[in-house]
């Protein structure tokens, strides 16, 4: 199936969750802040989080600085 | 005469007049909380806590503008409020000079009817949301580096608001750790005067409480994502179950 993750469309597997798909990429979970069509996914959720068929991920950092 | 042009924008007539009854307390007086409480300060505000208890360095200075080279090794919040009084003498700052935890938060935050993460730690972020999430003060956070700046407005004096968006450790986790990049002077003051024009907002009526903007420096972009409350939070449970009782 395929999503669109950070504005580009991308084939991911059935049955994968947010959480598996960013360890995939090498995202860190605590490094990282996640939207599923314009909404946030608390950071509790993501491992249960199946992806589907067309949703729209948007993935990015937390920042630090100050 | 010195608010003569804000009292020109639609919403604005009434922007000074407001702020000089209110008070706002900033975690962090570096990149981004120094500007933005000289910005809020500028606007009229007349009560403000600033805590930091960091000294001025040279690596600061590309960004932290309200401090200059004679600063280095000057404690922050001390440097900021002697700025802050040479633009507005009636202004009342409190500059904070110990580390805030969780058992002087509450010194910290009296008085704040907002209180405005700013700083570089996320420790310290992580417990402010939850000190004010207890104290049900409103909250502002902001952070920037590298390429990104990200600013938030949580209102937890309304219960609906929390059972709806719930809090920073909702978003980000309790565990979450961003990497330490770098960062540009001019990116930093963009999301320093982000984060004053929200506090604005918050006592205009105006605030987008509970959406998430993520700034884009490259793209010169900004996104905006509706915050949601994770319904296992312990510290959104805690606030809830205490409205209850």
């Amino acid at each position: 199936m395929k999503i669109v993750f950070n504005g580009k469309e991308r084939q991911v597997r059935e049955g994968q969750t947010l959480e598996g798909l960013c360890e995939e990429l090498g995202i860190k979970p605590e490094g990282a802040a996640a939207a599923c069509s314009g909404e946030v996914v608390p950071k509790g959720q993501w491992k249960d989080f199946a992806l589907k068929d067309g949703m729209e991920i948007d993935v990015f950092s937390l920042v630090a600085g100050g | 005469m010195r608010y003569e042009r804000p009292r020109l924008l639609d919403g604005y007539d009434k922007l000074d007049g407001i702020l000089a009854h209110k008070s706002v307390a900033i975690l962090g007086a570096g990149g981004l909380g120094g500007l933005c409480a000289y910005l809020l300060a500028g606007a009229g505000l007349k009560s403000l806590t600033v805590a930091d208890d960091d000294t001025v360095e040279d690596s600061n200075l590309h960004r932290q503008v309200m401090f200059c080279a004679d600063d280095i090794g000057k404690i922050k919040s001390l440097c900021l409020k002697r700025e802050i009084g040479k633009l507005d003498p009636e202004v009342q700052v409190r500059a904070f000079t110990d580390r805030v935890d969780e058992g002087n938060f509450a010194d910290f935050a009296k008085g704040a009817d907002l209180v405005m993460d700013l700083t570089d730690n996320v420790r310290t972020r992580l417990l402010a949301s939850r000190m004010c999430l207890e104290l049900k003060k409103d909250f502002v956070h902001a952070s920037v580096a590298a390429g990104t700046g990200m600013f938030c407005a949580f209102r937890f004096s309304d219960p609906a608001f929390v059972r709806e968006h719930g809090c920073y450790e909702c978003m980000a986790g309790a565990q979450a750790k961003p990497a330490f990049r770098g960062i540009t002077g001019p990116y930093a003051e963009t999301i320093s005067a982000e984060a004053a024009q929200l506090a604005m907002e918050c006592f205009m009526g105006t605030a987008p409480w509970g959406e998430l903007f993520v700034h884009d420096m490259e793209r010169r972009t900004i996104r905006r994502f509706k915050l949601k409350r994770d319904p296992a939070c312990p510290e959104c449970t805690r606030y809830l179950d205490s409205i209850k009782e």
